[in-house]
Protein backbone atom coordinates (compact mmCIF):
# COMPACT_ATOMS: atom_id res chain seq x y z
CA UNK A 1 0.00 0.00 0.00
CA UNK A 2 1.32 3.73 -0.67
CA UNK A 3 2.89 5.25 2.22
CA UNK A 4 0.61 8.23 1.94
CA UNK A 5 -2.53 6.36 1.80
CA UNK A 6 -1.49 3.76 4.59
CA UNK A 7 -0.61 6.76 6.71
CA UNK A 8 -4.08 7.98 6.34
CA UNK A 9 -5.61 5.30 7.09
CA UNK A 10 -4.02 4.36 10.26
CA UNK A 11 -4.99 8.13 11.29
CA UNK A 12 -8.93 7.56 10.39
CA UNK A 13 -8.47 4.45 12.16
CA UNK A 14 -6.73 6.12 15.01
CA UNK A 15 -9.17 9.18 15.09
CA UNK A 16 -12.58 8.03 14.43
CA UNK A 17 -13.08 4.66 15.53
CA UNK A 18 -11.21 1.35 16.61
CA UNK A 19 -9.73 3.31 19.43
CA UNK A 20 -9.71 -0.17 21.98
CA UNK A 21 -8.96 1.63 25.62
CA UNK A 22 -12.06 3.84 24.26
CA UNK A 23 -14.08 1.03 24.01
CA UNK A 24 -12.79 -0.46 26.87
CA UNK A 25 -13.75 2.77 29.20
CA UNK A 26 -17.07 2.56 26.89
CA UNK A 27 -17.82 -1.08 28.05
CA UNK A 28 -17.07 -0.33 31.68
CA UNK A 29 -19.49 2.34 31.81
CA UNK A 30 -22.33 1.04 30.02
CA UNK A 31 -21.90 -2.30 32.32
CA UNK A 32 -21.98 -0.05 35.69
CA UNK A 33 -25.09 1.66 34.61
CA UNK A 34 -26.94 -1.98 33.68
CA UNK A 35 -26.37 -3.04 36.74
CA UNK A 36 -27.83 0.06 38.40
CA UNK A 37 -30.70 -0.05 36.19
CA UNK A 38 -31.17 -3.43 37.55
CA UNK A 39 -30.56 -2.82 41.06
CA UNK A 40 -33.06 0.18 40.67
CA UNK A 41 -35.67 -1.86 38.84
CA UNK A 42 -35.46 -4.50 41.06
CA UNK A 43 -36.02 -2.00 44.22
CA UNK A 44 -38.63 0.01 42.98
CA UNK A 45 -40.03 -2.48 40.87
CA UNK A 46 -40.32 -4.79 43.91
CA UNK A 47 -41.95 -2.08 46.20
CA UNK A 48 -44.69 -1.57 43.81
CA UNK A 49 -44.91 -5.23 43.55
CA UNK A 50 -44.44 -5.16 39.99
CA UNK A 51 -42.32 -8.61 40.23
CA UNK A 52 -40.69 -10.00 37.24
CA UNK A 53 -42.39 -8.18 34.79
CA UNK A 54 -40.61 -6.15 33.06
CA UNK A 55 -42.74 -4.63 30.12
CA UNK A 56 -44.14 -1.48 32.29
CA UNK A 57 -40.61 -0.26 31.54
CA UNK A 58 -41.78 0.73 28.01
CA UNK A 59 -43.99 3.50 28.29
CA UNK A 60 -44.82 7.33 26.49
CA UNK A 61 -42.59 7.27 23.70
CA UNK A 62 -41.54 3.52 23.68
CA UNK A 63 -45.24 2.17 22.91
CA UNK A 64 -45.29 4.76 20.00
CA UNK A 65 -42.17 2.93 18.34
CA UNK A 66 -42.84 -0.42 19.55
CA UNK A 67 -46.67 0.39 17.31
CA UNK A 68 -44.25 1.12 14.62
CA UNK A 69 -42.21 -1.71 14.64
CA UNK A 70 -45.22 -3.90 14.83
CA UNK A 71 -47.41 -2.22 12.92
CA UNK A 72 -45.89 0.63 10.57
CA UNK A 73 -47.20 4.21 9.91
CA UNK A 74 -51.04 4.78 10.36
CA UNK A 75 -52.60 5.16 7.44
CA UNK A 76 -54.93 7.67 8.92
CA UNK A 77 -54.89 9.46 12.60
CA UNK A 78 -57.13 7.48 14.95
CA UNK A 79 -55.66 7.11 17.94
CA UNK A 80 -56.24 9.73 21.59
CA UNK A 81 -59.56 10.21 22.54
CA UNK A 82 -60.27 12.68 20.07
CA UNK A 83 -58.91 10.81 17.28
CA UNK A 84 -56.40 13.24 16.31
CA UNK A 85 -53.18 10.96 17.26
CA UNK A 86 -50.85 9.60 14.64
CA UNK A 87 -47.31 7.75 15.24
CA UNK A 88 -46.14 9.85 12.26
CA UNK A 89 -44.71 12.56 14.16
CA UNK A 90 -42.18 9.87 15.15
CA UNK A 91 -39.35 9.59 12.86
CA UNK A 92 -38.26 6.12 11.31
CA UNK A 93 -34.74 5.77 12.25
CA UNK A 94 -35.02 4.63 15.14
CA UNK A 95 -37.95 2.04 14.89
CA UNK A 96 -36.48 1.01 11.38
CA UNK A 97 -32.88 0.35 13.77
CA UNK A 98 -35.21 -1.78 16.28
CA UNK A 99 -37.16 -3.43 13.57
CA UNK A 100 -33.93 -4.68 12.47
CA UNK A 101 -33.15 -6.14 15.41
CA UNK A 102 -36.72 -7.69 16.18
CA UNK A 103 -36.21 -9.49 12.44
CA UNK A 104 -32.77 -10.90 13.26
CA UNK A 105 -33.11 -11.37 16.69
CA UNK A 106 -37.55 -13.01 16.71
CA UNK A 107 -37.39 -10.92 19.68
CA UNK A 108 -40.95 -9.13 20.54
CA UNK A 109 -41.07 -5.50 19.51
CA UNK A 110 -41.25 -3.85 23.01
CA UNK A 111 -37.68 -5.88 23.54
CA UNK A 112 -36.47 -4.77 20.25
CA UNK A 113 -37.01 -1.19 20.98
CA UNK A 114 -35.61 -1.29 24.58
CA UNK A 115 -32.58 -3.74 23.36
CA UNK A 116 -31.91 -1.06 20.51
CA UNK A 117 -31.69 2.22 22.49
CA UNK A 118 -29.20 -0.29 24.71
CA UNK A 119 -26.95 -1.07 22.25
CA UNK A 120 -27.10 2.53 20.96
CA UNK A 121 -26.26 3.49 24.62
CA UNK A 122 -23.11 1.47 24.41
CA UNK A 123 -22.04 3.59 21.12
CA UNK A 124 -23.05 6.64 22.58
CA UNK A 125 -20.91 6.44 25.40
CA UNK A 126 -17.86 5.44 23.07
CA UNK A 127 -18.20 8.14 20.88
CA UNK A 128 -18.93 10.56 23.82
CA UNK A 129 -15.35 9.91 24.84
CA UNK A 130 -14.17 9.91 21.41
CA UNK A 131 -16.22 13.59 20.64
CA UNK A 132 -14.67 14.92 23.88
CA UNK A 133 -11.04 13.67 23.09
CA UNK A 134 -11.32 15.59 19.86
CA UNK A 135 -13.13 18.88 21.35
CA UNK A 136 -11.58 18.41 24.45
CA UNK A 137 -8.31 16.64 24.50
CA UNK A 138 -7.34 17.31 28.20
CA UNK A 139 -10.63 15.67 29.51
CA UNK A 140 -9.97 12.44 31.08
CA UNK A 141 -12.20 9.58 29.30
CA UNK A 142 -13.26 8.35 32.50
CA UNK A 143 -14.87 11.89 33.61
CA UNK A 144 -16.20 11.72 29.68
CA UNK A 145 -18.04 8.42 30.30
CA UNK A 146 -19.15 8.82 33.67
CA UNK A 147 -21.10 11.68 32.60
CA UNK A 148 -23.09 10.10 30.40
CA UNK A 149 -23.33 6.89 31.83
CA UNK A 150 -24.32 8.51 35.38
CA UNK A 151 -26.75 11.31 34.03
CA UNK A 152 -29.95 11.40 35.83
CA UNK A 153 -31.29 11.61 31.91
CA UNK A 154 -29.57 8.29 31.13
CA UNK A 155 -33.14 6.70 32.12
CA UNK A 156 -34.32 7.42 28.37
CA UNK A 157 -31.72 5.07 27.28
CA UNK A 158 -32.75 1.71 28.67
CA UNK A 159 -36.50 2.85 28.15
CA UNK A 160 -36.69 2.58 24.40
CA UNK A 161 -36.34 6.25 23.70
CA UNK A 162 -34.45 7.71 20.52
CA UNK A 163 -31.74 9.61 22.60
CA UNK A 164 -29.02 7.44 22.67
CA UNK A 165 -29.02 7.15 19.19
CA UNK A 166 -29.73 10.58 18.52
CA UNK A 167 -26.52 11.14 20.63
CA UNK A 168 -24.19 8.85 19.19
CA UNK A 169 -24.71 9.75 15.49
CA UNK A 170 -24.24 13.61 16.82
CA UNK A 171 -20.76 12.91 18.27
CA UNK A 172 -19.47 11.05 15.08
CA UNK A 173 -21.42 14.09 12.78
CA UNK A 174 -19.30 16.54 15.53
CA UNK A 175 -16.06 14.51 14.79
CA UNK A 176 -16.16 14.08 11.25
CA UNK A 177 -16.56 17.46 10.83
CA UNK A 178 -14.32 18.65 12.85
CA UNK A 179 -11.43 16.64 10.92
CA UNK A 180 -12.85 18.08 7.78
CA UNK A 181 -14.53 14.83 6.81
CA UNK A 182 -17.24 16.92 4.87
CA UNK A 183 -19.13 14.20 2.89
CA UNK A 184 -19.01 11.38 5.81
CA UNK A 185 -20.80 14.42 7.93
CA UNK A 186 -23.31 15.26 5.66
CA UNK A 187 -24.29 11.43 5.62
CA UNK A 188 -24.77 11.25 9.32
CA UNK A 189 -26.44 14.24 9.64
CA UNK A 190 -28.32 12.52 6.40
CA UNK A 191 -29.53 9.93 9.43
CA UNK A 192 -29.91 12.16 11.86
CA UNK A 193 -32.64 13.78 10.17
CA UNK A 194 -34.12 10.17 9.95
CA UNK A 195 -33.70 10.33 13.75
CA UNK A 196 -35.70 13.61 14.56
CA UNK A 197 -36.23 16.64 13.05
CA UNK A 198 -33.69 18.38 15.45
CA UNK A 199 -31.27 16.22 12.64
CA UNK A 200 -31.64 18.75 10.31
CA UNK A 201 -29.95 21.78 12.29
CA UNK A 202 -26.45 20.01 11.81
CA UNK A 203 -27.19 22.05 8.66
CA UNK A 204 -25.90 24.94 10.42
CA UNK A 205 -22.77 23.77 12.40
CA UNK A 206 -21.84 22.29 8.94
CA UNK A 207 -22.21 25.63 7.43
CA UNK A 208 -20.01 27.05 10.06
CA UNK A 209 -17.15 24.54 9.37
CA UNK A 210 -17.20 24.75 5.89
CA UNK A 211 -16.83 29.10 6.18
CA UNK A 212 -14.03 28.20 9.04
CA UNK A 213 -12.31 26.22 6.61
CA UNK A 214 -13.57 27.85 2.96
CA UNK A 215 -9.92 29.13 1.97
CA UNK A 216 -8.59 25.52 2.04
CA UNK A 217 -11.79 23.67 0.85
CA UNK A 218 -12.24 26.47 -2.42
CA UNK A 219 -9.29 25.54 -3.67
CA UNK A 220 -10.02 22.51 -5.39
CA UNK A 221 -13.26 22.12 -7.53
CA UNK A 222 -13.75 18.14 -6.22
CA UNK A 223 -13.79 19.42 -2.78
CA UNK A 224 -15.86 22.21 -3.38
CA UNK A 225 -18.40 19.62 -5.05
CA UNK A 226 -18.03 17.20 -1.98
CA UNK A 227 -18.89 20.37 0.17
CA UNK A 228 -21.78 20.75 -1.71
CA UNK A 229 -22.96 17.13 -1.95
CA UNK A 230 -22.41 16.71 2.01
CA UNK A 231 -24.45 19.73 2.59
CA UNK A 232 -27.26 18.43 0.27
CA UNK A 233 -27.14 14.77 2.04
CA UNK A 234 -28.12 16.49 5.47
CA UNK A 235 -32.07 16.88 5.32
CA UNK A 236 -32.32 13.81 3.00
CA UNK A 237 -33.40 11.42 6.14
CA UNK A 238 -36.30 14.00 6.60
CA UNK A 239 -36.92 14.41 2.66
CA UNK A 240 -37.21 10.27 2.58
CA UNK A 241 -39.67 10.26 5.75
CA UNK A 242 -41.66 12.97 3.65
CA UNK A 243 -42.02 11.37 0.12
CA UNK A 244 -43.12 8.17 2.23
CA UNK A 245 -45.68 10.22 4.23
CA UNK A 246 -46.93 11.61 1.11
CA UNK A 247 -47.10 8.25 -0.44
CA UNK A 248 -48.75 6.74 2.61
CA UNK A 249 -51.04 9.89 3.91
CA UNK A 250 -51.31 12.03 0.78
CA UNK A 251 -49.24 15.31 2.92
CA UNK A 252 -45.71 15.30 3.01
CA UNK A 253 -45.57 17.26 6.53
CA UNK A 254 -47.98 14.86 8.30
CA UNK A 255 -45.57 14.52 10.66
CA UNK A 256 -45.84 18.33 11.48
CA UNK A 257 -49.40 18.71 11.20
CA UNK A 258 -50.28 14.94 13.39
CA UNK A 259 -48.30 17.52 16.11
CA UNK A 260 -51.78 19.32 16.51
CA UNK A 261 -52.59 16.05 18.67
CA UNK A 262 -50.26 17.16 21.29
CA UNK A 263 -50.55 20.04 23.48
CA UNK A 264 -47.74 22.43 21.71
CA UNK A 265 -48.64 25.56 20.52
CA UNK A 266 -45.99 27.81 18.71
CA UNK A 267 -45.20 30.78 20.60
CA UNK A 268 -42.44 32.72 21.84
CA UNK A 269 -40.07 30.90 23.57
CA UNK A 270 -39.01 33.55 26.11
CA UNK A 271 -43.18 33.84 27.16
CA UNK A 272 -42.40 30.05 27.82
CA UNK A 273 -39.41 30.75 29.91
CA UNK A 274 -41.46 33.47 31.81
CA UNK A 275 -44.28 31.64 32.51
CA UNK A 276 -41.91 28.82 33.40
CA UNK A 277 -40.17 30.64 36.22
CA UNK A 278 -43.57 31.99 37.77
CA UNK A 279 -45.32 28.95 37.49
CA UNK A 280 -44.94 25.64 40.23
CA UNK A 281 -41.60 24.20 41.18
CA UNK A 282 -41.99 21.66 38.23
CA UNK A 283 -42.00 24.45 35.44
CA UNK A 284 -39.95 26.50 37.49
CA UNK A 285 -37.19 23.37 37.21
CA UNK A 286 -38.13 23.02 33.10
CA UNK A 287 -37.74 26.94 32.43
CA UNK A 288 -34.35 26.79 34.56
CA UNK A 289 -33.14 23.68 32.34
CA UNK A 290 -33.28 26.04 28.64
CA UNK A 291 -31.57 29.13 30.88
CA UNK A 292 -29.00 26.41 31.71
CA UNK A 293 -28.97 25.39 27.90
CA UNK A 294 -28.77 29.12 26.63
CA UNK A 295 -25.97 29.82 29.41
CA UNK A 296 -23.65 27.03 27.34
CA UNK A 297 -23.94 28.52 24.43
CA UNK A 298 -22.94 31.38 25.81
CA UNK A 299 -20.12 29.62 26.77
CA UNK A 300 -19.46 27.58 23.90
CA UNK A 301 -19.70 30.86 21.66
CA UNK A 302 -17.13 32.83 23.42
CA UNK A 303 -14.68 29.79 23.55
CA UNK A 304 -15.38 30.06 19.49
CA UNK A 305 -16.95 26.55 19.31
CA UNK A 306 -19.38 28.02 16.96
CA UNK A 307 -20.40 24.71 15.41
CA UNK A 308 -21.54 23.22 18.91
CA UNK A 309 -22.78 26.76 20.32
CA UNK A 310 -25.22 26.76 17.10
CA UNK A 311 -26.06 23.07 17.47
CA UNK A 312 -27.36 23.32 20.90
CA UNK A 313 -29.01 26.96 20.28
CA UNK A 314 -31.14 25.56 18.01
CA UNK A 315 -31.39 22.37 19.16
CA UNK A 316 -33.24 24.12 22.59
CA UNK A 317 -34.71 26.98 20.91
CA UNK A 318 -36.55 24.72 18.65
CA UNK A 319 -38.32 22.57 21.20
CA UNK A 320 -38.80 25.99 23.10
CA UNK A 321 -40.85 27.68 20.28
CA UNK A 322 -44.06 25.06 21.45
CA UNK A 323 -43.28 24.67 24.68
CA UNK A 324 -41.50 23.15 27.86
CA UNK A 325 -42.75 20.09 27.84
CA UNK A 326 -39.92 17.75 27.98
CA UNK A 327 -36.80 20.55 28.03
CA UNK A 328 -34.84 18.56 30.37
CA UNK A 329 -35.13 15.53 27.79
CA UNK A 330 -33.47 17.90 25.30
CA UNK A 331 -30.96 19.56 26.88
CA UNK A 332 -29.48 16.91 28.46
CA UNK A 333 -29.10 14.44 25.52
CA UNK A 334 -27.50 17.03 23.46
CA UNK A 335 -22.95 16.32 23.15
CA UNK A 336 -22.08 20.02 23.63
CA UNK A 337 -23.83 20.31 26.52
CA UNK A 338 -22.98 17.19 28.20
CA UNK A 339 -19.25 17.98 27.20
CA UNK A 340 -19.66 20.94 28.89
CA UNK A 341 -20.96 19.72 32.00
CA UNK A 342 -18.02 17.29 31.84
CA UNK A 343 -15.74 20.50 31.58
CA UNK A 344 -17.49 22.16 34.79
CA UNK A 345 -17.16 19.44 37.18
CA UNK A 346 -13.46 18.63 36.15
CA UNK A 347 -12.72 22.17 37.91
CA UNK A 348 -11.61 21.37 41.59
CA UNK A 349 -12.89 18.14 41.22
CA UNK A 350 -16.25 19.12 41.51
CA UNK A 351 -17.24 15.81 39.71
CA UNK A 352 -16.84 14.34 43.06
CA UNK A 353 -20.13 15.98 44.73
CA UNK A 354 -21.40 15.49 41.25
CA UNK A 355 -21.31 12.02 40.53
CA UNK A 356 -22.84 10.58 43.47
CA UNK A 357 -25.82 13.60 42.98
CA UNK A 358 -26.07 12.35 39.73
CA UNK A 359 -26.66 8.88 40.81
CA UNK A 360 -29.76 9.85 43.18
CA UNK A 361 -31.00 11.79 40.76
CA UNK A 362 -30.92 8.45 38.18
CA UNK A 363 -32.81 6.60 41.35
CA UNK A 364 -35.15 9.54 41.53
CA UNK A 365 -35.67 9.38 37.63
CA UNK A 366 -36.72 5.81 37.96
CA UNK A 367 -38.99 5.96 40.71
CA UNK A 368 -41.20 8.96 38.63
CA UNK A 369 -40.92 6.49 35.54
CA UNK A 370 -41.74 3.33 36.96
CA UNK A 371 -44.58 5.01 39.38
CA UNK A 372 -45.73 7.18 36.47
CA UNK A 373 -45.74 10.02 39.09
CA UNK A 374 -44.00 12.73 37.59
CA UNK A 375 -44.93 14.05 33.97
CA UNK A 376 -41.14 15.58 33.86
CA UNK A 377 -39.95 11.82 32.82
CA UNK A 378 -42.02 12.30 29.70
CA UNK B 1 -15.45 11.65 -10.56
CA UNK B 2 -15.85 15.21 -11.09
CA UNK B 3 -19.18 14.48 -13.17
CA UNK B 4 -20.19 11.54 -11.09
CA UNK B 5 -20.74 14.64 -8.17
CA UNK B 6 -22.04 17.07 -10.21
CA UNK B 7 -24.69 14.83 -11.06
CA UNK B 8 -25.49 13.68 -7.89
CA UNK B 9 -25.42 17.15 -6.81
CA UNK B 10 -28.16 17.87 -9.41
CA UNK B 11 -30.44 14.73 -8.85
CA UNK B 12 -30.54 15.76 -5.38
CA UNK B 13 -31.46 19.00 -6.33
CA UNK B 14 -33.92 17.94 -8.16
CA UNK B 15 -35.60 15.60 -5.49
CA UNK B 16 -35.71 18.62 -3.33
CA UNK B 17 -37.82 20.55 -5.77
CA UNK B 18 -40.04 17.65 -6.29
CA UNK B 19 -40.61 17.59 -2.45
CA UNK B 20 -41.27 21.08 -2.19
CA UNK B 21 -43.60 20.75 -4.76
CA UNK B 22 -45.88 17.92 -2.97
CA UNK B 23 -45.47 19.76 0.40
CA UNK B 24 -47.50 22.70 -1.54
CA UNK B 25 -50.08 20.15 -2.96
CA UNK B 26 -51.18 17.54 -0.27
CA UNK B 27 -53.54 14.83 -1.31
CA UNK B 28 -55.80 14.73 1.46
CA UNK B 29 -59.33 14.77 2.16
CA UNK B 30 -61.43 17.79 3.15
CA UNK B 31 -62.20 16.82 6.32
CA UNK B 32 -58.29 16.06 7.10
CA UNK B 33 -57.58 19.72 5.55
CA UNK B 34 -59.53 21.16 7.57
CA UNK B 35 -58.52 19.73 10.89
CA UNK B 36 -54.59 19.50 10.35
CA UNK B 37 -53.45 21.60 7.47
CA UNK B 38 -55.63 24.70 8.06
CA UNK B 39 -56.69 23.85 11.44
CA UNK B 40 -59.84 25.71 10.54
CA UNK B 41 -61.97 22.78 12.42
CA UNK B 42 -62.06 20.98 16.05
CA UNK B 43 -63.49 17.93 14.81
CA UNK B 44 -61.10 15.51 13.53
CA UNK B 45 -61.27 13.24 10.42
CA UNK B 46 -61.65 10.34 12.77
CA UNK B 47 -64.54 11.84 14.73
CA UNK B 48 -66.36 12.92 11.51
CA UNK B 49 -66.39 9.65 10.46
CA UNK B 50 -67.84 8.10 13.46
CA UNK B 51 -70.68 11.06 13.23
CA UNK B 52 -73.96 9.77 11.97
CA UNK B 53 -77.76 11.36 11.64
CA UNK B 54 -79.47 11.17 15.27
CA UNK B 55 -83.30 10.96 15.60
CA UNK B 56 -85.93 13.17 17.37
CA UNK B 57 -86.33 12.17 21.12
CA UNK B 58 -82.96 9.94 20.87
CA UNK B 59 -81.56 11.17 24.26
CA UNK B 60 -77.47 11.99 23.46
CA UNK B 61 -75.44 10.86 26.81
CA UNK B 62 -72.78 13.64 26.13
CA UNK B 63 -69.59 11.35 27.81
CA UNK B 64 -70.12 8.54 25.87
CA UNK B 65 -72.03 9.08 22.66
CA UNK B 66 -69.35 9.49 19.56
CA UNK B 67 -73.00 10.11 16.73
CA UNK B 68 -72.10 13.96 17.18
CA UNK B 69 -69.71 16.01 16.85
CA UNK B 70 -67.87 18.17 20.50
CA UNK B 71 -65.64 20.97 19.20
CA UNK B 72 -64.09 22.28 22.02
CA UNK B 73 -64.53 19.67 24.26
CA UNK B 74 -62.91 17.93 26.75
CA UNK B 75 -62.30 13.77 26.45
CA UNK B 76 -65.29 12.07 27.24
CA UNK B 77 -66.48 10.16 30.15
CA UNK B 78 -69.83 10.00 32.77
CA UNK B 79 -70.20 13.63 31.19
CA UNK B 80 -68.06 16.02 28.83
CA UNK B 81 -66.77 19.83 29.83
CA UNK B 82 -66.81 22.82 27.66
CA UNK B 83 -63.26 23.96 27.09
CA UNK B 84 -62.64 26.96 25.93
CA UNK B 85 -65.35 30.40 25.98
CA UNK B 86 -67.00 28.92 22.94
CA UNK B 87 -68.10 25.55 22.12
CA UNK B 88 -69.94 23.51 19.40
CA UNK B 89 -71.95 20.80 19.28
CA UNK B 90 -72.41 19.30 15.47
CA UNK B 91 -75.26 17.32 14.94
CA UNK B 92 -76.94 15.40 11.65
CA UNK B 93 -79.93 15.12 10.78
CA UNK B 94 -81.87 14.14 7.90
CA UNK B 95 -85.18 15.65 5.81
CA UNK B 96 -87.80 13.30 8.10
CA UNK B 97 -86.04 14.48 11.17
CA UNK B 98 -86.57 17.87 10.38
CA UNK B 99 -90.25 18.07 9.11
CA UNK B 100 -91.29 16.06 12.46
CA UNK B 101 -89.30 18.76 14.76
CA UNK B 102 -91.36 20.53 17.16
CA UNK B 103 -88.24 23.12 17.74
CA UNK B 104 -86.74 21.63 21.31
CA UNK B 105 -83.58 21.14 22.77
CA UNK B 106 -83.20 19.71 26.24
CA UNK B 107 -79.95 19.52 27.59
CA UNK B 108 -79.17 18.37 31.21
CA UNK B 109 -76.32 20.36 32.49
CA UNK B 110 -74.40 21.90 35.21
CA UNK B 111 -72.25 25.24 35.55
CA UNK B 112 -68.81 25.45 36.86
CA UNK B 113 -69.28 27.78 39.66
CA UNK B 114 -71.68 30.68 38.10
CA UNK B 115 -71.56 31.16 34.17
CA UNK B 116 -73.51 33.07 31.82
CA UNK B 117 -74.50 31.12 28.89
CA UNK B 118 -76.02 31.72 25.25
CA UNK B 119 -77.06 29.05 22.99
CA UNK B 120 -77.36 29.51 19.38
CA UNK B 121 -78.53 27.34 16.36
CA UNK B 122 -77.43 27.71 13.24
CA UNK B 123 -76.68 31.21 14.08
CA UNK B 124 -79.79 31.90 15.64
CA UNK B 125 -79.80 32.61 19.33
CA UNK B 126 -81.93 30.48 21.32
CA UNK B 127 -81.40 31.10 24.98
CA UNK B 128 -79.13 34.07 27.12
CA UNK B 129 -79.07 33.37 30.85
CA UNK B 130 -77.44 32.86 33.68
CA UNK B 131 -76.77 29.32 35.48
CA UNK B 132 -75.61 29.08 38.65
CA UNK B 133 -76.46 25.02 39.33
CA UNK B 134 -77.16 21.88 37.53
CA UNK B 135 -80.30 21.34 35.59
CA UNK B 136 -82.30 20.66 32.62
CA UNK B 137 -82.41 23.45 30.60
CA UNK B 138 -85.57 23.32 27.89
CA UNK B 139 -85.19 25.40 25.64
CA UNK B 140 -88.24 25.78 22.84
CA UNK B 141 -87.33 27.75 19.43
CA UNK B 142 -89.19 27.92 16.10
CA UNK B 143 -88.60 24.37 14.40
CA UNK B 144 -87.15 26.31 11.36
CA UNK B 145 -83.75 26.99 12.71
CA UNK B 146 -83.12 22.77 12.03
CA UNK B 147 -81.90 22.30 8.48
CA UNK B 148 -81.22 19.33 7.02
CA UNK B 149 -77.78 17.96 7.21
CA UNK B 150 -75.29 19.81 9.08
CA UNK B 151 -76.44 21.43 12.81
CA UNK B 152 -73.96 23.58 14.43
CA UNK B 153 -75.61 24.18 18.43
CA UNK B 154 -72.88 27.12 20.07
CA UNK B 155 -72.53 27.65 23.36
CA UNK B 156 -70.95 30.79 24.67
CA UNK B 157 -69.42 30.87 27.99
CA UNK B 158 -68.18 34.10 28.50
CA UNK B 159 -67.07 33.23 32.32
CA UNK B 160 -65.51 30.00 31.60
CA UNK B 161 -62.63 30.29 33.94
CA UNK B 162 -59.17 27.80 34.39
CA UNK B 163 -59.33 25.67 37.70
CA UNK B 164 -56.21 27.27 38.87
CA UNK B 165 -54.29 24.29 39.43
CA UNK B 166 -51.68 24.78 36.74
CA UNK B 167 -54.06 22.60 34.42
CA UNK B 168 -55.04 24.44 30.54
CA UNK B 169 -58.38 23.67 30.38
CA UNK B 170 -60.82 26.50 30.63
CA UNK B 171 -63.95 25.55 32.02
CA UNK B 172 -67.76 26.42 31.88
CA UNK B 173 -70.18 23.54 31.37
CA UNK B 174 -70.49 20.12 32.18
CA UNK B 175 -73.17 18.67 29.65
CA UNK B 176 -74.44 14.91 30.96
CA UNK B 177 -77.17 14.60 28.20
CA UNK B 178 -79.14 16.32 25.84
CA UNK B 179 -82.14 15.42 23.44
CA UNK B 180 -84.37 17.64 20.85
CA UNK B 181 -87.64 17.07 19.34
Amino acid sequence: MDKHVYKKVTAIKQCYLLNLPDLRIAALFFLANQVVELLLILLIGSEYSFGSEYSYICFWDCNWYVDIVKNGYDEEAHQGWKGDAANWVFFPGFPLAAGAIKYLTGLAPWISVIITAKVFFFFAIFGFIRFCKVYSPSLPPLLAGAVIAFSPYSIYANVGYTESLFLFLTCVFFILLNKNNYLGAGLIGGILSSIKVLGVVTIVPYGIGVIRHWRKLFKSRNYRLIVCLGFLCIPLGLACFMFYLYWHVGDALAFSHAQRAWPRVFDNPLKYIEQGLRGDRYHKYLALTAIFSGLVCIRLFFQKRFELASFTFLCTLIPLTSSLLSMPRYVAWQAPVLLVVAELIRKKQLWVLVLPCFIIGLSYMYLAWITRKGGFVI
Amino acid sequence: MRGGLAIIIYLLIALYLGLAYLIFNPKVSNAYRDFFIEKSSNISPFELSRMSEISLGQIIFAGKDSQVGYDNFGPGGDVRLTNNKRSKLIILLNQEAIQNAKGILEFNLAPYGTQRVTFSLNGQEIYSGKLSGPEVLKLTFPASFFIAGKNVIQIDTPDAREKGNGENEILALQLKSFKLE
